[in-house]
């Protein structure tokens, strides 16, 4: 961004940009002291790593059969399901790290384990109808801290409003957002299923709807739609709507990025909710929320990739498909001679792993469905895939980006 | 105490911190504000330029960060040091805008054309690195807020004058002239500064 003759604020820069000023004498402890006095002071997370594994695995396992009852129509016993979907959540225990790589093969793979494992974990898929781990809405607000408290505050503590917020949000929906949402109430059918049948002791506020719906619509869309989402939402960042939507659904499904799935309350609504958002940004008329960095095009391309992967009919998948094209060439045009993307707006300077890992898997992903143009797309997928099996290992989000591209690349 | 002695100051690595803090476990949230809560006063000074302020904002500010941790997703080595500067960044942007200071005082200044000795005056930007870091913060913390603001955005925070202009809500034009005058002020203070301690 910085013109590039200008030493002398890059000096600056360079000189200050890890400057530390002495803290206050007593920071701390006043610190504390306000801290035990208003009472922010969370209450701990008890559940441990293993438990939160388990809840995202039983999260991924109950969306999953859920999916199956409902497309494939399947559900002729009800009680031999619920065996089997007791079962399934006892097979996915954590022993596999990440490699949730598709969650309805995982459901297909289920078998029945011992009767103890499976009651107690059943009643960890139950919990999660209730609890208060982060769902994807606050995945897209991650960067915007400062506006997101008073929200999950009120969450918090006026529990019953979702059912009411719920249920008239879905009494408004609109055609578009209506054919995916009945993902949502087969898949809430079937855990409620799974709490009269397999435990009896489940309080009552669990058969509640799942919340997330209805709050991704408050915190999420309400700022999508709104005209001015630049300067309101995004505060000090500059990020697309777009960009925030698609990385929240690229690190918010399970089997994109193993770790994340404990944000997911429910995944089902969750894409519903994501693909209105995405829709409703597709059709926006404001060209400034469509100006994007290469990392912010990267992240929305293989987020909509996540999505129609996941849109169960070519139907549904057809409206994505004006916008995932019109994303693919933008940010295939914007390719280094080297064969790697820049994170940079003006992509200027250094190559970015994560960037080009996540447009290979957009793109590659594209071209073996038959949406992008194999002769115009492939050779480029493979020059950056190849560059980037000659740069040095990587670390965090750029080898998880590489993992997820590595299958789509394998099959081009 | 004993408890302490597990867990050296040093000990903790950024993501056992952000693990610890979203947790609740106050030992990680007091290494984390002794470990980056320096850098955070510098950038929150570095916006507001009076110290008692920044001081305020920090200590409002971690208050408030303690409690989104959960929304915090650890992404490798210092992904958490970057959100936090963000976070802190945005806390003193929006203390400023909240004053409305940032758009009153551009708008008192922009009437006028650069003066043309102000274009590129002379500049060696080598003489940076003989100031220390605390007469260069000086510098930046006694610019006025609008030129302060701009300069912080564009030069710290990596962003354009199109994104700077529509954050702010100002002219594009605005923004990149607030930037060469904050330029310019700087360039003059550091030539003044070399030849008073050198000449």
């Amino acid at each position: 961004m910085m013109e590039e003759d200008d030493l002398f604020l890059e000096k600056i820069r360079d000189r200050l940009k890890d400057h530390e000023e002495p803290l206050p004498v007593g920071g701390w402890e006043r610190l504390q002291g306000a801290l035990d006095a208003n009472g922010t002071e969370r209450k701990p997370h008890v559940v441990s790593m293993r438990r939160r594994w388990l809840l995202s695995a039983a999260a991924v396992a109950v969306v999953a059969i859920g999916l199956g009852l409902f497309f494939w129509n399947i559900a002729d016993n009800p009680s031999m399901q619920t065996a089997a979907v007791q079962g399934q959540i006892a097979q996915s225990e954590p022993t596999n790290g990440g490699d949730h790589s598709d969650a309805l093969g995982v459901a297909a793979a289920a078998e029945p384990t011992s009767e103890d494992t499976a009651v107690e974990d059943s009643e960890a898929s139950i919990s999660l109808g209730t609890s208060n781990t982060p769902s994807v809405a606050e995945a897209v607000t991650d960067e915007i801290p400062s506006t997101v408290e008073d929200v999950t505050s009120h969450e918090e503590t006026v529990p019953s409003m979702h059912a009411e917020s719920a249920s008239s949000e879905s009494a408004n929906e609109t055609t578009t957002a209506g054919e995916v949402s009945s993902e949502v109430s087969s898949s809430t059918a079937v855990r409620q299923r799974m709490q009269r049948s397999s435990s009896p002791m489940a309080s009552p506020s669990a058969s509640q709807p799942p919340a997330a719906g209805a709050s991704f619509r408050q915190r999420g869309i309400d700022r999508i739609t709104n005209p001015n989402i630049s300067t309101i939402a995004i505060g000090g960042e500059a990020k697309s709507a777009a960009q925030r939507v698609g990385e929240a659904l690229t690190r918010a499904l399970p089997d994109a990025f193993g770790t994340s799935g404990e944000d997911l309350n429910d995944i089902t609504s969750c894409i519903s909710d994501v693909a209105q958002c995405l829709w409703e940004q597709s059709q926006s008329t404001d060209s400034s929320e469509r100006t994007l960095c290469s990392t912010d095009e990267a992240w929305e391309a293989a987020g909509l990739a996540q999505l129609m992967n996941r849109l169960p009919t070519d139907a549904e998948r057809s409206r994505f498909t004006a916008l995932y094209k019109d994303i693919a060439s933008k940010i295939a045009a914007k390719q280094q001679p080297d064969g790697l993307w820049r994170a940079g707006l003006d992509d200027a300077g250094s190559a970015d792993a994560e960037t080009t890992a996540l447009v290979c898997y957009a793109l590659a992903w594209g071209v073996n469905h038959n949406i992008l143009d194999r002769n115009a797309y492939r050779s480029s997928v493979l020059n950056a895939w190849r560059a980037l099996n000659a740069s040095p290992d990587f670390t965090g989000s750029a080898a998880e980006a590489c993992s997820l591209a590595a299958p789509e690349v394998g099959k081009l | 105490m004993h408890l302490r002695l597990g867990k050296q100051k040093g000990a903790w690595s950024e993501q056992q911190l952000a693990e610890g803090c979203s947790r609740g476990d106050n030992d990680a949230r007091r290494v984390l504000y002794e470990r980056y809560g320096g850098r955070m006063l510098a950038i929150c000074m570095r916006y507001v330029g009076v110290r008692e302020t920044a001081e305020d904002l920090l200590q409002d500010g971690f208050l408030k960060l303690f409690g989104l941790f959960d929304k915090f997703t650890w992404r490798g080595e210092g992904s958490l040091s970057a959100w936090m500067s963000r976070f802190f960044a945005n806390e003193a942007l929006m203390y400023l805008r909240r004053n409305d200071a940032i758009r009153q005082s551009i708008a008192l200044d922009d009437t006028g054309e650069l003066p043309s000795d102000m274009d590129r005056p002379d500049e060696m930007p080598d003489e940076v690195d003989t100031i220390p870091e605390d007469v260069l913060m000086r510098f930046i913390e006694e610019l006025p807020v609008g030129y302060r603001t701009v300069f912080n955005m564009y030069v710290f925070e990596g962003k354009n004058h199109i994104q700077i202009a529509q954050e702010l809500g100002i002219q594009q034009k605005s923004s990149s002239s607030q930037l060469a005058r904050a330029r310019a002020i700087l360039v003059k203070k550091v030539n003044e500064w070399r030849k008073k301690n050198e000449g």
